[in-house]
């Protein structure tokens, strides 16, 4: 009863009308940015973010919520429309959105990716919102060495899923992580890597590091191929139409449905699977699992429905380790995470043990079901205006970004100190791109890097510099277990495919 | 040297260079502490301990793999969403307009500099309409001096002397105060 008391609060406040004007420019926002290619919405809430230095809390976080949901689905129109996927997670959608687009006309496709999309996001926020509340009372319980190895486990995950590339990925965390120390350290007062320099005495902030890998990077890299967008010279303008599939079709898929509500949630509170990893997760299994199977690819419901369920139902779940852990799993949630730090809110157990910012929680909890409907209806009504944004020139499109970057963080100090950051973690960003380092973990290494820290050294005083404590404990030995296994397998995965590949090399030889 | 391997070597070693240094360093921190006890140099060296390991990896995986043979799936999945690179050149120009641009901004304020960097902008993303690059640019730089200054009341920087009674100027026509 709590729970429904609780949500019921947290729907009155975002109903108050300045919430309210924030999620719904949220979800516009995040349609526009989903839908112009070479944007996405990790760079909405990024660009979003300087405007929520003057707001209070709880429309800031509605605000970049509802761009992240959004953001989530605007990417299926010009995919379906123009085979031009506004998001990695939107590359299935290629085969069979696409596919039907071609064979019955785009209104269809457009019906099924957004009854997906309003089926995955309440599904999940549901599921999200019943496991807040246990999901804090196991956190409170945590000591620092618990503390300590989920945070761990959270960022070898992210490291685990960059696939192919884990030394990069793991090179990437380390750099993050390191990052993070520069500054006065918070046990000691100890000055580490600052050469002097007093700007760095503060150490580097969270937003020149986000911005500029994100925002600035992204761009450099997109001049870098000469602002093309992979097939926009080709695409046909085509008629703008949503058409609702009936109840009997969506009855014969509900297994892919089920399928792929449970698996996005479930994934979407791994750190590291985001939207397109659980997009394509989902997608894989239909293939292999589905009664359809033969007939995906060909323009089969459930090859729309699975990416678009899994791309939604990860938002929520990713939010709830945010909300509950202070953990960020994925670009935009960190970005997230960023607000509340700005706004001198630390995420987290106590978050929820505190009835007034416990509000805050539920706000963000109910705003979650409301930018779903929302997204959904302007997706729905509004959508024949919004896809003309793709009339933009690319050229104008990258001044805005860069000059919202740039004027961006500078607004957060009033610092031009914090302009070179930019710079300099802009450029950092674009020798990743170019060198397939994985951007994403030097990220959240930054932003957990101090409290991994802190944790590690808490625990080290109480056990007198005894390190085997993180692991002789219950709770902490299992994460640190676990964050070894999720490097630990991968490698060895790469290091068998690294052989068989390489046997394969010798054969050929002979 | 074949110039896969060495584009996989440079940036391992020098994240292997950057790891032994940062390591030196970490050896220099106050600490504060006495020696056998845990400082503020423990968690920086752990880090620059796993970012040689990482690199040293790294450098052996570069010499000792045979070359890349990645699938026909994940060869048509790549080529859906990556986009190669063109215009290498084009990227350290717009770098270099940009710290042009942050350095610049003290002296000539706000809405000259990003007048200017807005125009160099245009030009580098292959806007070739002449007449209309500096009206673009102005109108940039006008709307986000609004944003910025009339919206989220952030002060940006008015620059010096003939500079800043341009940026007063404008304000004032801007209805910013």
């Amino acid at each position: 009863m709590n729970l429904l008391h609780d949500l019921g609060l947290g729907f009155m406040q975002v109903f108050q009308p300045y919430d309210l004007l924030m999620l719904v420019v949220g979800l516009l926002v995040g349609m526009l940015v989903s839908i112009m290619p070479g944007l996405g919405f990790v760079m909405g809430v990024i660009l979003a973010l300087p405007f929520t230095y003057k707001m209070e809390i709880e429309p800031a976080v509605i605000l970049l919520t509802s761009i992240y949901f959004a953001g989530t689905y605007g990417g299926c129109f010009t995919t379906i429309l123009y085979r031009i996927p506004g998001e990695p997670n939107d590359v299935p959608l290629l085969w069979d959105g696409y596919t039907m687009a071609q064979k019955e006309g785009a209104a269809k496709p457009l019906g099924w990716a957004l009854v997906a999309a309003l089926i995955g996001g309440l599904v999940s926020s549901v599921a999200m919102v019943l496991l807040a509340t246990p999901l804090t009372e196991v956190a409170l319980r945590f000591n620092a060495e618990d503390y300590f190895g989920a945070i761990l486990f959270g960022l070898t995950m992210v490291v685990s899923l960059a696939g192919k590339e884990l030394t990069k990925a793991f090179a990437s965390l380390c750099l993050g992580l390191l990052v993070a120390c520069i500054g006065v350290d918070s046990t000691y007062g100890a000055s580490r890597f600052t050469f002097g320099v007093p700007i760095l005495g503060d150490g580097v902030q969270l937003v020149a590091v986000l911005v500029g890998m994100y925002g600035l990077g992204e761009v450099f890299k997109r001049i870098g191929q000469g602002l093309k967008v992979k097939g926009i010279e080709g695409a046909q303008v085509q008629k703008v139409e949503t058409s609702f599939p009936k109840w009997k079709e969506i009855w014969q898929i509900k297994g892919s449905i089920v399928r792929s509500s449970i698996i996005g949630t479930l994934l979407g509170v791994v750190p590291g699977a985001g939207a397109t990893v659980t997009s394509f997760i989902c997608y894989g299994v239909e293939r292999q699992y589905s009664r359809d199977r033969k007939k995906l690819g060909t323009g089969h419901p459930s090859g729309i429905v699975a990416p678009q369920i899994g791309s939604t139902a990860s938002v929520a779940g990713h939010l709830i380790p945010m909300l509950t852990l202070g953990i960020p799993g994925s670009a935009a949630t960190a970005v997230i995470l960023a607000a509340f730090l700005l706004h001198g809110v630390q995420p987290g157990p106590m978050l929820m043990a505190d009835p007034a910012s416990r509000l805050i929680v539920y706000t963000i909890l109910a705003s979650m079901f409301v930018s779903v409907i929302g997204m959904c209806a302007i997706g729905f009504f509004w959508i024949r205006l919004v896809v003309k944004v793709l009339k933009i020139p690319q050229y104008l499109l990258n001044s805005i970004v860069v000059l919202f970057c740039l004027v961006g963080a500078f607004a957060d100090r009033n610092s031009l100190s914090d302009m070179w950051m930019i710079l300099i973690f802009g450029v950092i960003g674009y020798l990743f791109e170019k060198y397939k380092f994985p951007v994403s973990p030097m990220v959240l290494g930054a932003i957990l890097g101090p409290l991994a820290e802190n944790n590690l050294m808490r625990s080290m005083v109480i056990h007198k510099g005894d390190w085997t404590a993180l692991f002789t404990q219950p709770l902490s030995g299992a994460l640190m277990g676990m964050a070894i296994l999720s490097v630990l397998v991968p490698s060895l995965r790469s290091i068998i495919h690294w052989l068989r590949r390489r046997e394969r090399h010798l054969d050929a030889r002979r | 040297m074949n110039p896969t391997l060495i584009k996989c070597l440079i940036p391992n070693l020098l994240l292997l260079a950057l790891a032994g240094f940062a390591y030196f360093k970490a050896g220099q921190f106050d600490t504060g502490t006495e020696g056998g006890f845990v400082g503020p140099d423990l968690w920086p060296r752990i880090i620059c301990v796993v970012l040689a390991l990482t690199s040293a990896i790294g450098i052996i995986a570069a010499l000792v793999s045979v070359e890349a043979q990645t699938s026909e799936e994940d060869e048509a999945l790549e080529s859906m969403l990556a986009v190669p690179e063109t215009h290498p050149r084009l990227v350290w120009i717009a770098v270099a307009a940009t710290g042009l641009y942050v350095a610049a901004l003290t002296s000539i304020g706000y809405l000259c500099a990003t007048m200017l960097y807005a125009m160099a902008l245009l030009v580098i993303g292959g806007m070739r309409r002449w007449a209309m690059v500096p009206i673009y640019g102005a109108i940039l730089a006008i709307v986000f001096t609004i944003i910025f200054m009339k919206i989220v009341y952030v002060a940006l920087p008015l620059g010096e002397g003939m500079f800043k009674s341009v940026s007063l100027f404008a304000m004032q026509l801007l209805g910013i105060h």
